[in-house]
């Protein structure tokens, strides 16, 4: 906070605070004289009675200011703190300049610190050209620097601006740098003087070489023309453009250039000679059997730009091994040139011959592992394709796992032998016999170590994988080396040198490792933690997610970590940490420079939802219940703000409003009429990171719905808390909350004797709920996994006590799995299970006891993310679908879901799935023999907004009549599960 | 009034002292006055004595670019009994009687900032020698070459000896002057990519 200054009044005091004003504008800076080094001695040790800081003038009480120095008023000063605190306050990034006066003040001594604030330069500014090439330069400059040059780089963007200048024709370009400050807020404009030049022209353009393309041509290609400015870089794009043009022509070993160009002594004027070497045109031709593959990508002439003997060499060897892939294990393929007065001629000639499959694998000399075990690892079938490389990889798998067992010098060997087909037009096939010399199984003797005085030797040792009476592994060396050496590190000897040496017995059966450690270094130890650039977000925020302690041991672990830690948090969209050795000191203060993210946030957006609604008709004179389609457009809103009082807290608000047509079953003249909003959602959540000081967040919210369900409509009042707990596994995750709301149902499409008791009863009900939930989700991605599960199990219990009008008890379980084919990586199988339910407390009503749970709590299916032969909604028992096939909910939920999931192409995949469920009034009417079950298949395209889809599913078995059709369509955002 | 102030003034003048001030930044890392004062008091730096304030910032801001450089390629540390015998070196220098602790803090350095700059001063040493010293050994042509061009700075007494029996001088001095050569060039390569900052 800046104090202004005080005008000098007939006070003394007033008098005092000018005089270190005017001192100041008499202390000069320079070479520290005898007088002043005798001077500095004196003050030295002398116990500092006050520290102020003047910024250009201002007197200034930061307290992150003064959080930053090392010397500390009522102790005497120590010239090592004070230049400590110099280097510190200059590691925060906020001044350019530093001094440190001392005024004597009694017996003491008070300390100025002087400070100059950086003045960042935020804008460019040119003098010497028009606007527009000012504008060019800018942008270039931009590109260049990734963004504006800092003031210390003026030099480089003087030069930089040169070099463009220079591509642009004026070859002899002048600028000259210079920085301007502006002070409140501090910045800075970089002034960039040009001298341009003569313009370089182009006075004579002549094409050499051999070129199927006419001069003229060339040179226009080329954007070159007598009487123009000589532009250098775009003579280069345009050559470029014309190889490629070439090359696509055939001539694949076409090169173009223009180094032989001759600029004058006085650069105004230029010779442009542009060398044409085209060769001969190529031509690729194919015979024998077809190419396994694409021939852009096993014979890559044009890509290279090439016909040389080792491109095609290692073409053939593409195509050979590419052949083998596919069981063509005599497959051969060859090159030959030659030329013709088209042009050059390549010939690949490919022959598959016969195609071989995979008939057994014969073992011997095996004793430590089993054939089974062998087989396991060789991975080839019976009947599979006969593919070598196979065969190999799992022979280098065998070697290597008899190698982790000590047995280093074990040798296999693999032989192919080829039988006949059994009958005719049968594949061949192929039997591999294994022959294993295990040789003698290495263990290690004992472990020594020397050297260690930072680490016990039960430390150095435990960080190794070679143990005493364990098998030697050869390879295990390099990687313990590394592992000793990174356990120093985590202690902050990060320049420890360890050196590990063997010793083998003559008959090779024991092993002694020497672990020396040759020297630990210096000890990196942090000093101070130095927090730049953060406007909002509190230091105290900050440290607390860095969690370093100065004098705490500084390794490469802890400033990764410390990277991660301060991403996770939320608030940056870049944060850099920066290292500053103190030169002859071991400590080592560390700089984090944050830039912080926008705090609020806007998003809106729109969209259709499309699909079947059931409407009321009449139909024969009576109200019917037929199923209509719909388009509604959807719009959404949502606000929010970030970093609320400079911790990691946020507000957000979200609305979203349906438009449909009119929701009234009663009057089939207005129901399914345009317009209403019958769906819209309102809501209001506030997020705290860290409840109470635990490490949980905590999430309140509240929220207005009105939605649409295929039997009725509902308006939801909901007021809720939760705290959320991440549990040890960083995939885990614990959620305990409350809610309290009110549900009222409305427009119900199911004739009032079929409803249920629970919903004639309580039209509208309140709920007062507590719940839990458990969470591990591995999916390598949210919108479109391919590998991982997410498993969850939810519990709900509704309770009179605490306010509920109706009390029940809830579950919900699911689970889904993904897994990518490895042997077709373009294919995902993902699997689901979903098992809910849910139990009503007994209630007295009219002298009865009833179990009632309402609707809202009651479970659906059927629908796109379900059983999608179903519409949304409609799938249950038969004694909770009235006659037009609308469900009541049930109290037991089974669904299952298997699909398989292929990309076609980047953007484009196909799905087959096989969906099978049901809803039952009661969980003790659950069987799997009542599931219903429908196949499908789908259509998925990656849009840019995520993934859409397109699925049509079929009912497996004998129609109800209470299934409108056999099939259904749904189209989406997102995958079913 | 006026006078008050003035007597004032002139008192506060005398009284206030810059203790210390940036005078360079190198690619981030800070020159200061003290570390001036230090080396020239502690003879941190040769011949610091002797120099101006401008040619030993010069000298801080090349030993800084210099460790930088040196700290890429992880050099030998310095064993226990090489740090103690450069400490004993560098005590010796000090004048009769002279109290390291009063003498360090009076510099404004600590006696670990003390071990730190002769640690670094080893390694230092370790790396230049290693990648130059060998390299500088000239053939015995290019001895031969030298010792023709300054003849007179081996005469004795006037004659100019056999080159056999000043080869190995020659040869010293050829290698002392290509290494320096080689030093300098290598300093002014590791300036011009660096950022550097000199503060007026």
């Amino acid at each position: 906070m800046r104090i202004a200054r005080s005008v000098a009044s007939s006070c003394l005091a007033g008098a005092l605070t000018l005089v270190p004003s005017a001192v100041r504008a008499q202390s000069a800076p320079g070479p520290v004289t005898t007088q002043q080094a005798d001077a500095i001695d004196r003050l030295s040790g002398r116990i500092v009675t006050a520290i102020h800081m003047d910024v250009e003038g201002h007197r200034t009480d930061e307290p992150e200011l003064m959080a930053l120095l090392d010397v500390q008023r009522n102790k005497p000063l120590n010239l090592a703190e004070l230049r400590a605190s110099i280097t510190q306050m200059h590691s925060a990034g906020r001044f350019d300049d530093i001094r440190v006066r001392g005024v004597l003040s009694g017996v003491g001594i008070e300390l100025i610190f002087d400070l100059v604030p950086r003045h960042p330069v935020d804008r460019v500014a040119f003098a010497g050209v028009t606007s527009d090439l000012a504008d060019a330069l800018e942008r270039d400059l931009r590109q260049r620097f990734n963004g504006l040059p800092r003031g210390a780089q003026a030099d480089a963007a003087a030069r930089a601006v040169e070099r463009t200048l220079a591509d642009r024709g004026f070859r002899q370009a002048q600028v000259r740098p210079a920085i301007e400050t502006s002070h409140l807020p501090d910045r800075a404009t970089l002034v960039l003087t040009v001298v341009p030049g003569p313009l370089t022209i182009i006075t004579s353009a002549k094409v050499e070489g051999a070129s199927p393309l006419a001069p003229a041509t060339v040179l226009k290609r080329a954007a070159v023309a007598v009487g123009q400015p000589y532009r250098s870089r775009e003579i280069d794009l345009g050559l470029d453009a014309l190889i490629e043009d070439l090359r696509g022509r055939g001539y694949y070993e076409a090169t173009v250039s223009h180094v032989r160009d001759v600029i004058s002594a006085d650069g105004r004027s230029a010779d442009v000679v542009i060398t044409v070497e085209s060769a001969v045109p190529v031509i690729l031709k194919f015979a024998g059997d077809p190419l396994p593959g694409k021939d852009s990508e096993l014979v890559p002439v044009k890509r290279e730009g090439s016909v040389d003997d080792d491109l095609l060499e290692d073409s053939v060897r593409r195509i050979e091994s590419a052949l083998r892939r596919d069981g063509y294990w005599k497959g051969r393929a060859k090159f030959e040139k030659s030329t013709t007065t088209a042009g050059k001629v390549i010939t690949i000639t490919v022959t598959r011959g016969l195609r071989y499959r995979f008939e057994r694998l014969e073992v011997s000399g095996n004793t430590q592992m089993t054939p089974d075990a062998i087989t396991a690892m060789v991975a080839l079938e019976r009947d599979a394709l006969f593919d070598e490389s196979k065969v190999a990889r799992g022979v280098a798998a065998l070697r290597d796992a008899y190698r982790q067992q000590g047995y280093a010098a074990a040798t296999l060997t693999a032989t192919a032998t080829e039988l006949a087909a059994s009958k005719p037009g049968d594949d061949p096939r192929v039997v591999e016999r294994l022959v294993i010399d295990e040789g003698v199984q290495t263990k290690v003797a004992d472990v020594v170590v020397t050297g260690a005085s930072k680490l016990s030797i039960t430390e150095v040792l435990s960080a190794m994988r070679l143990k005493r009476d364990g098998p030697y592994l050869a390879a295990f060396v390099s990687s313990d080396r590394e592992a000793i050496r990174q356990k120093f590190d985590e202690r902050g000897y990060g320049s420890a040198v360890i050196e590990l040496r063997t010793k083998l017995t003559d008959d090779r059966t024991r092993v002694t490792i020497q672990v020396d450690v040759v020297s630990e270094g210096a000890q990196t130890v942090l000093d101070h933690v130095i927090i730049a650039g953060n406007k909002r977000v509190s230091d105290a925020t900050i440290r607390a997610a860095v969690a370093l302690t100065p004098g705490q041991p500084l390794g490469m672990a802890a400033r990764g970590a410390l990277q991660q830690r301060l991403s996770a948090m939320g608030f940056f969209r870049r944060v850099s940490i920066t290292e500053v050795l103190h030169p002859g000191e071991s400590g080592t203060d560390l700089v984090i420079t944050v830039e912080e993210s926008p705090t609020t946030s806007i998003v809106y957006g729109g969209g259709l939802e499309a699909g079947l609604r059931a409407r009321s008709v009449i139909e024969n004179g009576q109200l019917a219940t037929v199923d209509k389609f719909e388009i509604a457009p959807r719009a959404s809103f949502e606000i929010g703000r970030t970093n609320l009082w400079g911790k990691n807290r946020s507000i957000n608000f979200n609305s979203g409003v349906s438009l449909r047509p009119r929701d009234e079953p009663d009057d089939p003249t207005r129901d399914g009429k345009c317009c209403g909003f019958s769906e819209y959602r309102v809501d209001g959540s506030f997020r705290e990171p860290s409840l109470f000081g635990w490490n949980a967040q905590g999430l309140a919210s509240v929220a207005v719905e009105q939605a649409i369900r295929n039997s009725f409509n509902f308006l939801r009042e909901n007021g809720s808390v939760q705290m959320l707990r991440r549990l040890q596994s960083r995939h885990a995750s614990f959620i305990a909350g409350y809610s309290l709301e009110r549900v009222k149902l409305s427009n119900q499409r199911i004739a009032a004797n079929e409803q249920l008791l629970v919903d004639r009863l309580f039209p509208q009900v309140r709920l007062s709920v507590l719940s839990t939930s458990v969470l591990r989700d591995t999916r390598n991605d949210q919108l479109s996994p391919s590998d991982g599960s997410q498993v969850s199990a939810d519990a709900n219990l509704g309770m009179r006590a605490i306010g509920s009008q109706v009390g029940f008890a809830k579950v919900f379980l699911q689970g889904f799995a993904y897994r990518r084919l490895e042997a077709a990586p373009r294919v995902v199988l993902a699997g689901g299970a979903r098992v809910g339910l849910v139990r009503g407390f007994a209630q007295t009503i009219n002298g009865a006891e009833v179990e009632l749970v309402p609707a809202s709590q009651r479970f659906f299916s059927g629908g796109s993310t379900t059983v999608r032969g179903f519409q949304q909604d409609r799938l249950g028992a038969a004694n909770i679908l009235d006659e037009n096939g609308l469900s009541n909910g049930g109290n037991g939920l089974m669904v299952f879901n298997a699909e398989i999931r292929t990309a076609i192409t980047r953007e484009l995949g196909l799905a087959t799935f096989l969906d099978t469920g049901s809803v039952f009034a009661r969980v003790g009417e659950m069987r799997l023999g009542d599931l219903r079950t429908s196949v499908g298949a789908g259509i998925r395209y990656r849009s840019p907004l995520g993934p859409l889809r397109f699925d049509v599913g079929w009912k497996v078995g004998a129609l109800r009549t209470t299934d409108a059709r056999r099939w259904e369509f749904h189209f989406s955002i997102g995958e079913a599960f | 009034m006026l006078l008050l102030i003035s007597l004032l003034s002139s008192s506060a003048r005398a009284q206030d002292v810059v203790l210390d001030r940036m005078l360079a930044v190198v690619n981030g890392d800070v020159v200061t006055q003290s570390d001036v004062r230090a080396a020239r008091r502690l003879g941190l730096v040769a011949q610091a004595a002797s120099m101006d304030d401008d040619t030993l910032v010069t000298r801080l801001i090349e030993r800084r670019l210099m460790l930088l450089e040196v700290a890429r390629y992880a050099p030998v540390e310095p064993t226990a009994e090489q740090l103690a015998a450069r400490r004993t070196a560098w005590l010796a220098t000090l004048p009769a009687g002279a109290d390291m602790a009063t003498t360090l803090a009076g510099a404004g350095m600590r006696e670990s900032g003390l071990m730190a700059w002769l640690r670094d001063d080893l390694r230092m040493a370790a790396y230049i020698d290693s990648r130059f010293t060998a390299a500088a050994q000239p053939t015995r042509e290019q001895a031969l070459a030298y010792f023709r061009e300054h003849e007179a700075d081996f005469a004795v007494a006037g004659s100019t000896p056999e080159f056999a029996t000043v080869e190995a001088d020659v040869r010293r001095r050829v290698a002392a002057d290509r290494r320096a050569s080689r030093i300098k060039e290598w300093t002014e390569s590791l300036k011009q990519r660096a950022e550097i900052r000199i503060i007026r």
